[in-house]
């Protein structure tokens, strides 16, 4: 086997694994291999990001930073020439990946099918991109090798060999899916074929990665599965129970294919834990969940909208010779595989990342060094494509256009036109919701005045918009941008949902409530509501409410970081301190990145005595931004007796927080005289 | 003029495409041109094109005419041409400031819309097709270039036009072509020298 020198990772993305599935299986011994790989290390949920689209995903896990940094932002975009669209480009990614961060560091790397790769970029490794893999495109001959989507290209012909055509799957491949096979109609019935495409394609990312594993020497080994999603897709209504909708022979017929899936993923995960060593950290990951169960969406609902069948938490689980065995991961995010990666080779991580090592994950305490950003430096050996090919897709459409207006070349057809507005707008929508409840919010406001000014009917973004500058504080222009809707739609139920925020906002929780209550006339069952109305109970001080509307909250969505903080801060007004810990730490055993649930946990273990615990949760408030003057002051209170100098600080900013409202307050009043005089 | 080669104009719009066309008419090169695109301010002397060549590669029938002519082509759609020909292609190079300020000044002579780029990211644009157009002629081995620079020509039109004769197989009548050029029309001028 080649060697590369220095630390190995092999990291296996399962696009929508998600553990409903799997600990079935693996209770019933189905899975063993993962099994082994649960028990000789870590395991647990990975919270994903909005919207869950597998591009923007995987490269978000790959750069581990949101989609307004690396700016893939759908499946597609305008090809470079404005003649239509096609799959979204590495050409169009705005940062480095993990393996740009690899190679200019004298690592290596082999990545195989991961999202948005094509054209594979010349990195210290090898790169098969997702597009060689690909079925083969319109007026392509078959067996066409894609030169553009291996890297280096003498491997070209190696990989091509590799690749296993659905024309040489037999009946035989297709039983451990469908047991009842011959009993289906070909003719009649498609779905057996389009598995056994599936089959191929994912037969052939084993195929390669096995071989790569062995031949090429590698510091990380990538390897992307698209196939419990694209199974999921297909043959998740038919899973048991069955659904309303799928008929009893359907049902009998296809119920075995999502557990087929699983178990043969985990056959190939056994086949590459051959090639690996003791000394090898191995990480599974998968991008979001799926909805497997009694919240599937109906058979049609589903077609319609794919990522409505995506639940919020994909899976994680590793192993390797520095992190703890048989242990529980919380809080993980997709945005922390990239730190964690360059963590575990000794590497910096980049102060731009959006996400975090999981340091909890280590046997011994590691403190990763930092450096402001890996971009800019030592790009000429990061195995990046070059500069001027690089380029957002969205503006190079958009000088076409010029091109065209000139008159220098014809215009494509209208339909063409249409579909490549239709891409750079919904792409933006995109971006507009992966900007959504981050620090980084702000930047949402124009590029949604854009699309309103082209398009002042556009609803969502109308409400979105509203949304947003409730919570940057604009509430003038939120409640004039609502006030302008119809009166129809303004009282819709998402709707009054946003002029209930509005009241929150401004600190009027008995109007929230009377807007909440119009909208449960609409909105029925839904989580988001039950949550609000806790919050507005909470504000009311009418706890055994607050108590019921987020007790109702999980009754719908059980994996529900808010409804738990608001349970936390209810036990934590009735002094049920215990309780409150408990129910903080399952809020942000969900999503890390929770200020709040981190404030309140550190309230509730405050309370309880437990300082060193209550001092690291509210540290973890404050470097979340929850800065609050009551946080300063209970660090400053927590620290006088053990660190006096760290108390200082606090107290100092307690004081300098306490002058600056002082002096506020005093121009305010003096305001008016000083209009008078001028 | 021999049949053995198609020459092609080529480069960004307004970039002196148009201009070349007429040095090379003057030079005694016969144009494949339809005549539909009438003059106008922007372009005084007419364009010198044939519309089916902007329909790229939905529609090549014109190749078959083009034999022995000069034809222009803008630069994405050379791409777009086949490889089982030669062809000799007079590349125009041109300071993108004046380009990008020269297209929007036409766009607003003709009421159309401009790009809502700001100069920057469409020169950014430009500069990366360009240099994909580059990597792909030199990719190319039946393509052969000459890369004129719009300041050289209106600078030294006289000098330029010799290089363009002798890069077409020096049969072309050099001084008339170099009187086709006219610096009055040269509108959208840096300030600072072009290189």
């Amino acid at each position: 086997m080649a060697q590369a020198p220095g630390k190995k990772i092999l990291l296996i993305g399962w696009d929508a694994a998600d553990w409903e599935m799997i600990d079935p299986l693996l209770q019933s011994g189905q899975m063993p291999a993962l099994a082994q790989l649960i028990k000789g290390g870590l395991r647990g949920n990975l919270a994903t990001l909005q919207p869950v689209l597998s591009p923007m995903l995987w490269t978000s896990i790959a750069t581990g930073k949101r989609a307004d940094k690396h700016g893939i932002c759908g499946f597609t975009e305008p090809l470079p020439d404005a003649s239509g669209i096609g799959p979204v480009r590495s050409t169009s990614r705005k940062c480095k990946a993990i393996w740009n961060i690899l190679t200019q560091s004298g690592l290596k790397s082999n990545i195989v099918g991961w999202f948005a790769t094509n054209p594979a970029e010349p990195i210290n490794g090898v790169m098969i991109t997702d597009q060689f893999l690909h079925p083969q495109l319109k007026g392509e001959s078959p067996g066409t090798v894609r030169t553009e989507s291996v890297h280096p290209p003498k491997l070209v012909q190696v990989a091509a060999t590799l690749r296993v055509p659905t024309e040489s799957l037999t009946a035989e491949d297709l039983l451990p899916f469908i047991p009842r096979l011959a009993e289906i109609d070909l003719k009649k019935d498609d779905r057996p074929l389009k598995l056994a495409r599936r089959l191929a394609r994912v037969a052939s990312v084993q195929a390669i990665a096995t071989a790569l594993i062995q031949s090429e020497p590698w510091n990380l080994m990538g390897v992307y599965y698209d196939a419990v999603d694209q199974f999921g897709h297909e043959f998740m209504p038919y899973h048991p129970p069955r659904m309303n909708g799928v008929s009893e022979r359907e049902f009998e017929l296809y119920q075995e294919v999502m557990r087929g899936c699983y178990r043969f993923h985990d056959m190939m995960l056994h086949a590459l834990l051959q090639y690996v060593d003791a000394e090898t950290t191995v990480i599974l990951i998968s991008d979001h969940g799926y909805e497997s169960g009694r919240r599937r969406p109906p058979l049609e609902q589903g077609k319609q909208d794919p990522e409505g069948c995506h639940r919020p938490f994909g899976v994680v689980c590793l192993k390797g010779p520095d992190l703890k065995k048989n242990d529980r991961l919380y809080g993980a995010s997709i945005l922390d595989v990239t730190p964690t990666i360059l963590t575990l080779l000794g590497l910096p991580i980049g102060m731009d990342m959006d996400g975090r090592p999981w340091l909890e994950a280590f046997e011994k305490p590691v403190k990763p060094e930092r450096i402001f950003s890996w971009e800019g430096i030592g790009n000429d050996q990061a195995g990046l494509h070059t500069e001027n090919s690089r380029q957002d897709p969205a503006e190079a459409a958009q000088a076409i256009e010029q091109l065209v207006e000139l008159g220098y070349i014809a215009a494509p057809g209208e339909d063409v036109r249409q579909t490549i507005r239709q891409t750079i707008l919904c792409n933006k929508t995109n971006l507009i919701r992966a900007l959504l409840g981050t620090p980084q919010e702000a930047k949402a406001i124009p590029l949604l005045e854009e699309i309103l000014a082209e398009n002042s009917a556009n609803e969502w973004c109308s409400l979105t918009l509203a949304r947003c500058q409730i919570r940057l504080g604009k509430f003038a222009e939120a409640r004039a941008g609502l006030e302008a809707l119809a009166p129809a739609t303004r009282q819709l139920g998402q709707v009054q949902l946003i002029f209930a925020d509005l009241a929150f906002a401004e600190k009027n929780p008995a109007l929230a409530l009377e807007h909440l209550q119009t909208a449960e006339r609409t909105c029925v069952g839904h989580p988001l509501l039950f949550n609000q109305l806790g919050r507005a109970y909470l504000q009311l001080e009418r706890w055994g409410d607050a108590n019921a509307a987020y007790q109702k909250s999980l009754e719908v969505e059980p994996e529900n970081p808010a409804a738990f903080d608001g349970l936390a801060r209810v036990h934590l007004e009735r002094g049920e301190l215990e309780s409150a810990v408990e129910k903080s730490l399952q809020a942000v055993g969900l999503i890390h990145y929770f200020p709040e649930a981190h404030f309140h946990l550190a309230t509730g273990l405050d309370h309880l005595g437990k300082t060193r615990e209550a001092i690291l949760a509210y540290e973890t408030a404050l470097g979340m931004g929850y800065q609050t003057g009551l946080v300063h002051h209970r660090l400053a209170e927590l620290y006088r007796p053990i660190d006096p100098q760290k108390a200082a600080t606090h107290e100092k900013v307690v004081l300098n927080s306490r002058k600056r409202r002082i002096y506020r307050a005093d121009i305010k009043s003096k305001l008016p005289q000083m209009a008078a005089k001028e | 003029m021999s049949d053995d080669f198609i020459t092609i104009v080529s480069g960004l719009p307004r970039s002196g495409t148009s201009l070349t066309m007429q040095m090379l008419q003057a030079g005694g090169m016969q144009l494949l041109t339809d005549g539909l695109r009438a003059p106008d301010e922007s372009n005084p002397r007419g364009y010198l094109e044939h519309e089916a060549v902007k329909h790229g590669r939905k529609d090549l029938s014109w190749l078959e005419q083009a034999g022995g002519k000069a034809v222009k082509v803008i630069h994405l759609l050379l791409l777009q041409l086949p490889t089982d020909r030669n062809y000799r292609v007079v590349f125009m190079v041109r300071n993108l400031e004046e380009v990008i300020a020269s297209q929007r000044a036409m766009l607003k002579q003709q009421g159309r819309a401009d790009a809502k780029l700001t100069d920057a990211k469409l020169a950014a644009v430009f500069e990366t097709q360009l240099t994909q157009v580059r990597k792909w002629l030199a990719e190319h081995p039946s393509f052969q270039v000459l890369y004129v620079n719009h300041g050289n020509l209106i600078e030294n039109p006289l000098a330029t036009a010799g290089q363009i004769n002798q890069f077409l197989g020096g049969n072309l009548l050099a001084d008339n072509m170099a009187t086709a050029v006219n610096p009055e029309l040269y509108r959208q001028r840096k300030s600072v020298p072009v290189k």
